[in-house]
């Protein structure tokens, strides 16, 4: 809800994403802390060394649950469609939903299934450069809404693979039904110049970052209680519960989006072994879970220009196989940098297919950024 | 001042000989006219008159033997002092010189261009100051000595370094008109390279073949200079098809743009296109576009044409070949 009108948030349209900031001051610190380490500057004194505490490798343990979808976002959809679908004459047919990448939960779909509305998925990655297989997409249904997401698996970043999605496109743009498409950011951004797609789509919408309080008041009842005890986390640093301030660093680190915090939170959080078993605790209604700092992943130093073409390509098509990913990079090996970079817990491999890591994707963003690589915009 | 001093009496100059040659010299000059306009002064007036006008005339003499000289005493001269300026500036140079490019590398590629471009800029200043601030030090600053090294330093210039001294104004003005900078792609003569330096005499241009040619300013004076990037992060990169004269160019223009579209260097914001014109020998089609980072124009170009030639043998086209292209040569 709107904190100040008190009205359901709805999605904005691209360009007016509220990117939260990270405090000067934290900025600074950053930055002085690196160039400490950087002279071979040793850590201060932790409230709790880390090398005591144990990663909390499952959900239960770690005393957080998975995001039910990010229900906020959720709502916002919910509450930005709700009247154009009842609208049996609306101004404009089509919508475009742009999010960013990353997201396991695949909101859009989720979204749609709750609200029983049809969904067309997307053709198979391996038909796509087969020109014969290109059929118009039935979107002559009797549903009130047809929902079309993740149109970053409707092509392949190669001269043979652009075919579908531009089919797709242009009969969307023809339709005269409520329609839905979904797309990841970095795709959209490379659509817009491929296919001219921002010319046949309206305007894309997106869902309103994540400041702290948003993030604290959507994790925290995320975290578990169990029967007999309630969850405090503690910073291993200092000590001291989380707060407004650490919330407001996790809301910056990870760009506002939801689904990249739940995983940055889910990585920080640390127990100490003893808590685990421990027979008559002092304080038997609480449960402490250590928060770590929250760590920069760094790129493998070798290869770095084909790591980085490589977690773009799978950043545009979220996911690729090794095969689709050679004909998506220009390196002719660019499925051998895979390997390392699973390694540096920048790709994950699911489902015979590599993806970027969501805990990852703050940390890849800002390599390809300053690398010059064209970026996405919300 | 002629008329403020007449009104001072003589006597009281005189018990104070002033140390400054030009004081001494007006001094003497006033003492002077007193004595001509004065001819009923008393002895010991007249007395007086001759000490001032002596000591006046010593100042003068001091004065013009200080304005003669070109460089000060030598132990006027502080030589740690030069040699901390020189040194100071020596050390910021070689700084600017050694950390800036490691910076700009390091940095975001959109600010590696600003950073380099700094260089040389920085490196002008600090000289300009250094020699600013060693000259009064070494020199007697004066306008007669002002012309006095300017007509030596004319003869020397004319005579001896004139071409050195060329190179260094064709250098500073390389540093201000920017006809190239360090990180820009240039071509000069015969050489097309990236610039890595631009020092005081001549810039070091790196070839794609990973030469290092080292070229005179002095070639702004008389020559061409084609900068592809002038400052920017990109530049046009242009990949050429030679095809058979009988085929469908639409089918091909078609399948040459989406080559270009869907290549991984692509810069976004900026265009593609895809020109053909008709040869005696085929059809020279020309791919025009731009990589996201002028580094990897050698790159974006092996792509374009790899995907290209492949796209355009996929419609069924054939590329002009020796053969074919002698053939139609002949008459």
């Amino acid at each position: 809800m709107s904190e100040a009108t008190g009205q359901p948030l709805t999605f904005n349209t691209l360009g007016h994403y509220q990117w939260p900031a990270m405090a000067a001051d934290e900025s600074i610190r950053n930055f002085s802390w690196k160039i400490w380490k950087r002279f071979g500057g040793k850590d201060e004194d932790p409230f709790i060394s880390e090398d005591s505490l144990k990663w909390a490798s499952d959900k239960h343990s770690a005393g957080i649950e998975s995001p039910p979808a990010c229900g906020p976002i959720m709502e916002e959809m919910q509450a930005t469609f709700a009247e154009w679908i009842c609208d049996p004459n609306p101004s404009r047919w089509l919508q475009l939903v742009v999010l960013p990448p990353a997201d396991t939960n695949d909101l859009l779909r989720t979204w749609a299934i709750e609200h029983d509305h049809r969904i067309i998925d997307p053709p198979p990655r391996e038909s796509l450069l087969d020109h014969s297989k290109v059929a118009s997409v039935p979107l002559d249904c009797e549903n009130t809404l047809v929902v079309i997401p993740q149109l970053e698996r409707w092509f392949l970043r190669h001269q043979d693979g652009m075919m579908h999605v531009r089919r797709l496109l242009l009969q969307a743009s023809k339709t005269k039904r409520h329609l839905i498409i979904g797309c990841n950011s970095w795709a959209w951004q490379f659509l817009n110049k491929a296919v001219s797609a921002g010319r046949l789509l309206p305007l894309g919408l997106t869902f309103n970052a994540f400041d702290a309080d948003r993030l604290r008041n959507w994790l925290m009842p995320l975290s578990q209680s169990d029967n007999a005890s309630e969850y405090v986390f503690r910073q291993s640093k200092n000590g001291l519960i989380a707060d407004s301030d650490y919330f407001a660093k996790l809301a910056a680190r990870s760009l506002g989006i939801p689904w990249i915090a739940w995983h940055l939170w889910h990585r920080a959080i640390r127990v100490r072994p003893s808590d685990q078993n421990i027979g008559h605790p002092k304080f038997p209604d609480e449960q402490t879970r250590w928060v770590s700092e929250l760590e920069d992943l760094s790129l493998p130093i070798e290869d770095v220009d084909a790591a980085l073409l490589t977690l773009q390509a799978l950043l545009i098509h979220g996911g690729l196989t090794e095969e689709e990913l050679d004909l998506a990079t220009p390196s002719v090996d660019a499925s051998n940098v895979l390997p390392s970079l699973v390694e540096a817990d920048f790709v994950a491999h699911q489902n015979d297919g590599f993806q970027c890591k969501p805990d990852a994707y703050p940390a890849i963003r800002s390599r390809l950024v300053s690398a010059g690589f064209p970026e996405d915009k919300l | 001042m002629m008329q403020e001093e007449s009104k001072v009496p003589a006597g009281e100059n005189s018990a104070e000989p002033s140390s400054s040659g030009q004081v001494a010299v007006e001094l003497a000059d006033s003492a002077t006219e007193r004595t001509a306009s004065l001819p009923e002064t008393s002895e010991a007036s007249q007395k007086q008159v001759e000490e001032l006008e002596s000591t006046g005339q010593s100042g003068a003499e001091e004065a013009q033997d200080e304005a003669m000289k070109l460089i000060n005493d030598l132990q006027d001269i502080n030589f740690l002092h030069i040699v901390a300026i020189i040194f100071a500036a020596w050390l910021l140079i070689f700084l600017t010189r050694k950390l800036l490019p490691l910076l700009a590398e390091r940095g975001p590629s959109q600010t590696r261009l600003y950073i380099l471009n700094a260089v040389p800029i920085i490196r002008l200043l600090t000289m300009t100051g250094a020699i600013l601030w060693l000259i009064p030090i070494i020199f007697n600053v004066n306008f007669e000595n002002f012309l006095v090294i300017a007509g030596g330093a004319s003869v020397a210039i004319g005579f001896a370094f004139k071409d050195y001294v060329s190179g260094l104004i064709a250098g500073i003005i390389a540093v201000f008109e920017r006809p190239y900078r360090p990180g820009d792609w240039v071509t000069i003569g015969d050489h097309y390279g990236e610039v890595r330096s631009v020092g005081m005499r001549s810039l070091c241009l790196q070839t794609a073949a990973d030469d290092l040619v080292t070229v005179p300013h002095t070639r702004i004076w008389d020559e061409n200079i084609a900068n592809s990037n002038n400052g920017e992060r990109t530049l046009m990169c242009v990949a050429n098809f030679y095809i058979r004269p009988d085929h469908e160019a639409d089918a091909v223009r078609h399948a040459l743009r989406e080559v270009a579209m869907t290549s991984a260097y692509l810069e976004y914001s900026k265009p593609v296109l895809v020109m053909l014109a008709d040869e005696p020998w085929g059809t020279h089609y020309k791919v025009k576009a731009y990589p996201f980072d002028l580094r990897d124009q050698f790159a974006f170009i092996s792509d374009l044409t790899c995907r290209g030639k492949s796209a355009v043998r996929n419609i069924g086209v054939e590329f002009v070949t020796a053969d074919y292209a002698t053939t139609s040569e002949q008459p």
